[in-house]
């Protein structure tokens, strides 16, 4: 730390164990952002939708699950779920950074019949 | 060659993460620090982390209390903060409940670099400013980039809680050119009263205060490293994203004020009880 007298020109054991700690997670973080950087996915966001069924049957809620494999994160995603009978419903989700899973329910008035569309209505790239 | 008591590092420690968390709780209570965070691409958190680990080291080069610093040294304790501010930060984060189990590696390791670096600054000036050790020698050994490196860190010290707030862009787009061209202005002023201030407080530093030879000089040089200071961390904090050029520039301007207060002020907020021993 710059504020230490440096009349001791020997470092102690804790000194040494707190740099070591440091020096590993820097070179984690650091590791990761390269990977990340050169290997992650690139290009815009890339928003896939998946259907989660219910876990009783009967059931009106549908859990909506939201991930981002794009490189780009996204803003404000809106994403419609609609019935076989055209009933439809939305969630909107404020952030699906890259590489998130998000998720959400929409509550349909009655179990809603088979099959389930979901589409991606909306959302702002950041 | 005697190693140091373990009880006078803990010490240490125990100021540095008092600084980190005095400087960096605003951040880490600010959202848009959060988003900031995961929506940063890896390449701008490298940079970040780069530039980052440029400031430690020249603060702790020109700061150290001994009369030849090596590299060495000051890279030691460059990641020594560094971990700790990525620590500190991890730990706060957690707590303030910002690292969900649905988020990414990726998520985390960008909320936690963002509000890390940002504590690691607070650390490192925490050591030093909370301590009570004044070591007359060590501003005398600061020259001119000595000056420099101290002026861009209070630049940070005190403009990174502004910059990641919506204010600073609504400000910049909804004031008429003339205002901003008032704030510059004012900005200088500042400069030069508060570094005219700080001279005259420690009565012999008038040479080495002065930048250039004249007497705006100073605070010329003063502001533009505030102005770069306040253009780093906004394009740090994505701010300049589709924002385009004058809107950009307006920025920098409106957050080149708070930035120049402490660049201008940094010997008074970060060399205070150290005046003593001047002997020019």
């Amino acid at each position: 730390m710059s504020g230490r007298s440096r009349r001791y020109h020997r470092r102690n054991g804790v000194e040494w164990a707190v740099f070591g700690v440091g020096a590993v997670l820097v070179a984690c973080v650091v590791g990761f952002l390269l990977y990340d950087a050169f290997a992650g996915p690139g290009g815009p966001a890339d928003l896939r939708v998946r259907l989660r069924p219910p876990e009783q049957p009967g059931q009106a809620a549908v859990r909506v699950e939201v991930r981002n494999v794009g490189g780009r994160s996204a803003e404000e995603v809106v994403v419609e779920v609609c019935s076989a009978a055209k009933e439809c419903g939305e969630v909107t989700f404020p952030f699906v950074p890259r590489g998130a899973m998000r998720d959400g329910v929409i509550g349909f008035a009655d179990p809603p019949a088979a099959p389930l569309e979901a589409r991606v209505m909306s959302y702002r790239e950041v | 060659m005697t190693a140091r008591p373990i009880r006078e590092s803990l010490q240490e420690y125990a100021r540095g993460l008092a600084g980190g968390l005095l400087f960096s709780l605003p951040l880490l209570y600010t959202m848009e620090m959060w988003w900031a965070g995961h929506n940063a691409p890896p390449e701008r958190l490298l940079v970040i982390i780069a530039l980052t680990f440029v400031l430690l080291l020249g603060y702790n080069h020109f700061a150290g209390l001994r009369e030849e610093s090596d590299l060495a040294s000051d890279v030691f304790e460059s990641i020594e903060e560094m971990g700790l501010g990525l620590l500190l930060a991890l730990l706060m984060l957690a707590v303030l409940g910002q690292l969900t189990a649905d988020a990414s590696v990726g998520e985390v390791v960008g909320k936690v670099v963002m509000e890390g670096m940002t504590a690691a600054i607070g650390l490192s000036v925490g050591t030093e400013q909370l301590g009570d050790i004044t070591q007359p020698e060590r501003l005398r050994r600061m020259g001119r980039e000595g000056e420099i490196v101290l002026a861009g860190l209070g630049a940070v010290l005190v403009a990174a809680n502004v910059a990641p707030t919506e204010e600073v862009l609504m400000i910049a787009v909804e004031t008429s050119p003339w205002a901003l061209i008032g704030l510059a202005a004012l900005s200088v002023a500042m400069a030069w009263l508060l570094l005219h201030y700080s001279e005259f407080k420690g009565a012999g530093r008038v040479a080495r205060t002065r930048l250039t030879g004249f007497a705006l000089g100073g605070a010329i040089v003063t502001y533009a490293v505030a102005l770069a200071m306040a253009a780093a961390l906004l394009w740090a904090d994505g701010r300049f994203d589709g924002a385009g050029w004058v809107a950009g520039v307006r920025q920098v301007v409106v957050l080149g004020f708070p930035a120049v207060l402490g660049a201008a002020a940094a010997r008074l907020l970060l060399g205070a009880g150290l005046d003593e021993g001047e002997d020019e």
